[in-house]
């Protein structure tokens, strides 16, 4: 890390975060960051979830406002920290996902916010379309502006929306994984695009998970860690392994062996589920799986590669179109478990990505969290609130969840707290399945091994657990078989100790480009 | 009031991740949340009943309080029903509908001929059966409550005018004479609301079920991945909620001696108005029992008091709305500010959406 260059050398810079910081209840999130962009560069941002990328750059769209430090936009000052702000200063944000009016045309989209009128302020089709048009040409993207947008590929919808982002003049170009759901060929003509657009001067902000891509657009790389940056060097010159360790750094050690440190070495046991040529729909094509107590499984893909919707047939959130999964928890049943309830009743435990919105009820106690899994499961009639409480207590001791009291709402926890309560509410059950979805997305390192180990733990005392995962540093930690699932098929399994971030990720872009 | 919501707000705003707060007044969540709903409504009722008695003494005398209670019972009776929809997410706006068609329906059935047993099991019935239909169309088909029950409030007046010709239809003695009886040294009618009450407040607060709606109403998502019956939930709701309009039908019956067609209109806003006044969310998953109970005896105790004061009947729903305006004003600006350190990272994530990858993935429901 000797080239590391020091931020803001120079005054073309368009973007300028200064010693930024930001606190939310129980997370620093952000300490002392700098970041800027110059006119006419790509910039790409790269971290681990949670690591302060999304938070910079909600500073920097005036989305949230710091505690401390400075924003410049253009070389102004950013005075109120709104998003109106930020935009007026020539600021635009491309987000990952949709954000397409489908109702309308493609020119209505592209003109969303400024639609043209005429001399009695009314709006013509033909007017719209023609401004449109001249900005999409101006773009080199080829769409009929007449097109409903409704009809669009995720790809298109991507291109209309920066657009729209660029229809006012922007001098800042925020792009949110903007390859995420985009092909090859598509990622291409997106890249470009930015050429083009940095070629005129725009600062571009280029937040990606692949290194790849970096290398293909990038100009610099500024590395977030722990909410503070870890460096910004130029992409050429920059090798990839200083890169990873930029990222993922040393303060923390997430290594497989440091994360399995005073653990018991687990002997694999009986089978516990057994999945049998699963399909559901054209997503998952065919996947069959055991899972056997002790033992740690993951899951790992491209985004739609699947793998989320195995697990979620697993847990019995969903029912599969065809195949068949055997819970050897439920073999006394005299039906074979269909729905979810059923599956929980047969000790398989959930927890969704979506924690905030599927796995917790934010506005509920800790102890009414924990409970949820036994609201579902037993057959009383009457609450026993003591018992609830007590229970709710010793999972807060047992996974060391950080509260002043188990009445505290889970939505005041830190992402890593949550997702021990919704881990709590089905080890209070006594689950044997754990099937987790992103198990420590939006969650600090720290946290993150602590959720490892308890993973492992549970693992160790006869539990079977299924994991999906994008993090491959995670899957390196915890799993004792990788399962590499492209195109809803799983197309490689490889054991646990074998599957260095580095080797998944060559399995996965054959698996993709296959 | 206006302290306690103030240091709500202190102790939100300070946010200590850790470290007790054991006041009654700072702590969120828990039986404390009830306090500081229900409170404001206690002292504005007294407040509002003493008001009234100082310049018409017979105000709080046993007999009127009686026929506050009576007057409230049909209100009370669908409040009670709400109360565990809205909690759990839904609505139903038929219920003022259903009360007239069911009372006219009963009245009808008597001039039949029918015997007291029958007509009121039928008035049961009735209200179940439409429960359960609105139940199962909600829960299964995924229509949204709100727009089918406005089908249903329209459906249903019509039903009541066409079968009584627009006419009320007076009874002679209803239900052996129901109306007027007096149980336990009450009205039998206020002795019925306050039992449904009761036993409504035991099973939304005490029992798993009542858990269950709460965690459906915060969150279908997270209540149906967590291995909840949310549709079997859902339709128990509304089969619960039907089952109460018949009651409440039974009572609007014997407390006119007639079926009036038009008897029940506007009871479904006056219910929702009460269930919120009394500090439940219309977004679900917040609410309880005895919030709803005082938010109808306001109204009981509004009316009552405009007949006491000699203040006309044209003015009882120009008061009514003018407490409701400012109840809910009140409740929603001490909810934002307790919140808004909370709640700024919910509505900013809507502005700027995370950048951790494939995270959000949605599970939908099966």
């Amino acid at each position: 890390m000797s080239d590391i260059l020091q931020p803001g050398d120079a005054h073309g810079d368009v973007l300028r975060l200064d010693r930024v910081t930001k606190s939310f209840p129980g997370v620093r999130a952000l300490r002392d960051a700098s970041f800027t962009v110059a006119s006419g560069e790509v910039h790409a941002l790269l971290g681990e979830n949670g690591a302060g990328k999304s938070t910079l750059m909600k500073i920097a769209c005036g989305a949230l406002a710091p505690d401390a430090g400075t924003v410049h936009i253009g070389g102004v000052a950013l005075g109120r920290h709104t998003p109106q702000a930020a935009r007026a200063l020539g600021l635009r944000v491309l987000h990952q996902e949709r954000q397409i009016a489908a109702h309308l045309s493609v020119a209505e989209n592209v003109l969303l916010d400024r639609v043209p009128t005429g001399p009695l302020g009314l709006v013509g089709r033909r007017r719209t379309e023609r401004a449109a048009r001249a900005l999409l040409d101006e773009l080199g993207i080829g769409l009929d502006p007449g097109r409903s947008a409704a009809d669009l590929n995720a790809a298109e919808a991507q291109l209309v929306a920066l657009a729209r982002a660029l229809s006012a003049g922007a001098t800042v170009l925020v792009l949110d994984e903007p390859t995420a759901s985009l092909q090859g060929d598509e990622v291409r003509v997106l890249f470009d695009i930015v050429r083009t657009l940095a070629g005129r001067g725009v600062g571009i902000v280029f937040i990606s998970h692949h290194l790849d891509e970096v290398y293909a657009i990038a100009d610099r790389v500024t590395v977030m860690r722990d909410g503070a940056v870890a460096g910004t060097v130029p992409a050429a010159g920059t090798r990839p392994d200083q890169l990873t360790a930029m990222i993922f750094g040393q303060s923390v050690d997430v290594s497989r062996a440091a994360v399995r440190a005073g653990l018991p070495v687990v002997v694999r046991g009986e089978p516990l589920v057994e999945v049998e040529n699963i399909h559901l729909g054209r997503t998952v094509n065919g996947v069959s799986l055991t899972m056997h107590a002790g033992e740690v499984v993951a899951l790992t893909g491209p985004l739609g590669s699947g793998a989320s919707e195995v697990a979620q047939l697993v847990a019995g959130a969903r029912g599969p179109s065809a195949g068949r999964i055997t819970h050897a928890t439920g073999a006394a049943r005299t039906r074979p478990p269909r729905t979810r309830r059923d599956h929980a009743r047969c000790g398989v435990a959930f927890l969704p990505a979506d924690r905030k919105h599927a796995g917790v009820l934010l506005e509920h106690s800790v102890t009414e969290n924990v409970a949820l899994g036994d609201r579902a499961t037993s057959r009383r009639v009457l609450l026993r609130r003591r018992e609830d409480r007590r229970r709710a207590a010793e999972q807060v001791h047992r996974l060391g969840i950080r509260v002043a009291d188990v009445r505290q709402r889970v939505q005041t926890l830190s992402g890593g707290n949550q997702q021990k309560v919704v881990l709590g509410r089905w080890l209070a059950v006594r689950s044997r399945v754990l099937v987790l979805d992103e198990p420590t997305a939006g969650v600090d390192v720290a946290a993150k091994v602590e959720i490892y180990r308890l993973l492992l733990a549970a693992a160790a005392d006869g539990a079977a657990v299924l994991i999906v995962s994008s993090d491959f540093e995670e899957i390196h930690a915890l799993a004792d078989r990788v399962l590499v699932v492209c195109d809803g098929r799983v197309v490689a399994e490889l054991p646990g100790h074998e599957a260095d971030p580095h080797r998944v990720m060559q399995i996965e872009m054959e698996g993709r480009s296959a | 009031m206006t302290v306690s919501e103030e240091q709500v707000t202190a102790g939100a705003l300070a946010e200590p991740p850790a470290g007790p707060r054991r006041s009654i007044l700072t702590r969120r969540g828990g039986p404390n949340d009830l306090l500081r709903s229900a409170l404001p409504l206690v002292v504005v009722i007294i407040a509002l009943s003493l008001f009234t008695n100082s310049h018409n003494a017979s105000f709080l005398t046993g007999d009127n309080i009686d026929n506050i209670l009576v007057q409230s019972a049909v209100l009370g009776i669908l409040v009670v029903g709400q109360t565990f929809l809205i909690i759990g997410g839904e609505v139903d706006l038929s219920v003022g509908s259903m009360v007239s068609f069911t009372s006219v329906l009963g009245a009808w059935m008597y001039t039949h001929g029918w015997s007291p047993v029958v007509v009121a099991v039928t008035l049961l019935v009735v209200g179940t059966g439409v429960g359960l239909l609105w139940g199962l169309l909600v829960a299964h088909v995924g229509v949204p409550s709100f727009i089918l029950t406005v089908g249903g409030l329209g459906f249903f007046s019509s039903l009541a005018l066409i079968l009584s010709q627009n006419r009320p239809i007076s009874v002679a003695s209803v239900l052996g004479n129901l109306g007027f009886a007096t149980w336990l040294g009450l009205p039998a009618l206020a002795v019925i609301f306050l039992a449904v009450c009761v036993v409504g407040a035991v099973v939304l607060h005490s029992t798993r079920f009542g858990r269950q709606v709460f965690a459906v109403g915060s969150s279908e998502q997270t209540a149906f991945l967590a291995g909840l019956p949310t549709k079997r939930i859902k339709v128990t709701l509304f089969v619960v909620n039907g089952l109460l309009v018949g009651l409440a039908g039974i009572v609007q019956l014997a407390r006119l001696s007639a079926g009036d067609p038009t008897s029940g209109a506007g009871l479904e806003l006056s219910c929702i108005a009460a269930v919120v006044l009394g500090g439940a969310a219309l977004t679900g998953g917040r609410g309880s029992m005895i919030g709803g109970l005082l938010g109808t005896l306001l109204f009981g105790v509004i009316s009552a008091s405009l007949v006491f004061l000699n203040i006309g009947g044209s003015w009882k729903d120009f008061v009514t709305g003018a407490v409701l305006i400012f109840a809910v004003t009140m409740a929603a600006a001490s909810y934002k500010r307790g919140r808004r350190s909370t709640d700024t990272a919910r509505t900013r994530r809507r502005l700027l959406s995370p950048a951790t990858g494939n995270s959000t993935t949605r599970t939908p429901r099966r």
